[in-house]
């Protein structure tokens, strides 16, 4: 009998663990996605941060993937370099970026640097069907 | 109660002008953005970077004229406690004179990249440079290495945080002190001298077998990681303008009273329409890292390229983060030195200087061409020259200031000024023993 009870006291606490365990998390803030299409219009490129926001004077991240925008948006556009500047100022960032390409059209900047605060404009190089051409990502960091 | 009394004895006694200054929320976001100003980031790569008893080695080392060739010159002699932690020259002068002005060593433990052209990552990296340098203490990381075998004290203290010391360094001649008379190097000078081959000091470094000017290299970055646990403790202490920023964020009359009506009307430049603190951003007011301001040409002094060739010198450094001294090769900090670039904005950029305790290091620029902060406010407000080498950034504008304008600049720049370090700091230890 009293092993019943010691089993009956010891379920019912691994059932309360779990019951905590299984408690909500904290909502994960959704990542900001900033998006800009391809001239043609048949492709978009959806950049985000790591950190989110961009952190200022401290180094960033940035992940981008290839979206199409219509079903025959044709041969996927490739990414060539990632930089910013401040056109305000005419001058751009002290670090020269890490560009790594992944897979299935997902790419990923690291080491950009935003020294100063102020509007700031991530530039993509990017390679499509017709030609190369670049796309300007608008930031203002407070 | 006591609060009242202040604010009615200062209805009653206004000084000239001193009209009461109103913030626009922008201006008031800016100001809060800049103090307090917290500890000193944490130094992954040297884990004595905290420790007290690497500290009073370093402070210990920071104020010994052994390390230098002639035994008349330590690292406080530029970096005098009683001048700012400079030296009040327009140029440097050690062994012989430079062509920059001596940076305070006030604060820079926060700084991202070490000189005026960032050519070390670190405090621990930059510590060796001015020891070896011919024009400053003239000596050598052998000499070094010697100086804290052969004395008692000093060995002890440095083998109790970094372990025995090689028996060969205390079994060559002489005691680390330099020969008195001709100053010349003594014999057991040696240091890296790569355009110089045949120089004294390079002969007797390539004598060495390779494990010993491995072993005195690391003596030598270990030495180097003590001073950065001195220099970790020379930091500003809160000044007027904290007590100020405090008294805003608490809407409290009396703190922000701290502040005379002429700095404040400065400091409501600063953050406003003057545009500083694009630069002079953050608690350290530098945002640690390099502008072109357009300073032109000074007679006597070469051009100067400034960070351009100071990011292959600290790219290339054996002392980095990521060389083999290093003690967390692969930590975060050290990504700098994967990113860092050199760009054609990149020439004729110094780094911003800590505007903290500003009015203790006169004369000011990297090459100390103005005497007074006035000199310096009147420059931006005027823009006059072009630049020597690259060319001035956009974000500067001529700010046509009035003469008023400029004595507030001023006043808000001397309101930056802290309490006194204590004095303990300012002088060699009597004793290597914790405080």
């Amino acid at each position: 009998m009293r092993y019943l009870v010691l089993a009956f006291v010891l379920t019912f606490a691994i059932l309360l663990s779990g019951c905590q365990s299984a408690s909500p998390a904290p909502p994960v803030p959704a990542p900001t996605e900033r998006r800009q299409a391809t001239g043609d219009g048949l492709w978009e490129i959806v950049l985000t941060t790591d950190p989110d926001p961009i952190p200022s004077n401290e180094h960033f991240h940035v992940s981008l993937t290839l979206v199409p925008k219509t079903k025959d948006a044709g041969p996927r556009p490739e990414i060539e370099a990632v930089d910013a500047y401040m056109p305000d100022h005419r001058h751009g960032m002290r670090t020269q970026p890490r560009f790594v390409k992944g897979a299935d059209g997902r790419y990923r900047a690291e080491g950009l640097l935003f020294h100063m605060s102020g509007y700031w404009e991530i530039f993509v190089a990017v390679k499509t069907a017709r030609g190369q051409e670049g796309l300007v990502f608008p930031v203002t960091l407070e | 109660m006591r609060a009242a009394l202040l604010a009615l004895a200062l209805l009653a006694f206004p000084a000239a002008g001193d009209e009461p200054v109103e913030f626009t929320p922008e201006e008031r976001k800016a100001l809060l953005a800049l103090s307090p100003l917290p500890p000193p980031p944490k130094s992954a790569t040297n884990r004595v970077a905290e420790n007290p008893l690497a500290a009073r080695l370093g402070q210990f080392l920071f104020f010994d004229t052994r390390l230098s060739s002639a035994g008349d010159l330590s690292c406080a002699t530029c970096h005098d406690p009683a001048k700012g932690w400079s030296d009040g020259r327009e140029v440097a002068k050690g062994k012989s004179e430079t062509t920059r002005h001596t940076q305070s060593v006030l604060n820079a433990a926060y700084q991202r990249w070490l000189f005026w052209d960032g050519r070390a990552d670190s405090l621990w990296a930059q510590a060796g440079k001015p020891i070896e340098d011919p024009r400053e203490m003239a000596g050598s990381r052998l000499r070094t290495a010697r100086v804290v075998a052969q004395d008692r004290a000093l060995r002890k203290a440095y083998e109790k945080l970094f372990g025995a010391l090689p028996a060969f360094l205390a079994q060559t001649e002489g005691d680390g002190r330099p020969r008195p008379g001709d100053g010349r190097p003594r014999p057991g000078d040696g240091r890296p001298v790569p355009l110089e081959p045949g120089h004294p000091h390079a002969v007797a470094w390539a004598g060495l077998a390779e494990r010993d000017r491995e072993a005195v290299d690391r003596v030598y970055a270990n030495v180097g990681k003590a001073l950065d646990a001195f220099q970790r403790l020379v930091t500003s202490r809160p000044a007027p303008f904290d007590t100020f920023v405090a008294g805003l964020r608490a809407n409290d009359a009396a703190q922000i009273a701290a502040l005379g009506a002429s700095a404040q009307r400065g400091a409501r430049i600063f953050a406003g329409r003057g545009g500083c603190t694009l630069c002079h951003s953050g608690p350290l007011l530098s945002d640690r890292e390099f502008h072109n301001i357009g300073l032109g040409p000074r007679s006597g002094l070469p051009l100067d390229a400034g960070r351009l060739p100071g990011i292959e010198l600290v790219r290339g450094d054996p002392f980095n983060g990521r060389g083999r001294f290093s003690d967390d090769r692969g930590a975060r900090e050290n990504e700098k030195l994967d990113f860092v670039a050199a760009k054609p904005e990149s020439i004729g950029e110094f780094r911003t200087p800590s505007l903290r305790d500003v009015a203790r290091s006169a004369p000011y620029m990297h090459d100390g061409r103005f005497a007074r902060l006035k000199d310096v406010v009147i420059f931006y407000s005027t823009l006059p020259d072009l630049a020597a080498v690259g060319h001035r950034e956009e974000t500067l504008k001529r700010l046509r200031l009035s003469g008023a304008e400029v004595d507030d600049l001023v006043a808000f720049l001397e309101s930056l000024t802290g309490e006194d370090l204590p004095a303990y700091l300012k002088s060699q230890p009597s004793s290597l023993a914790s405080p």
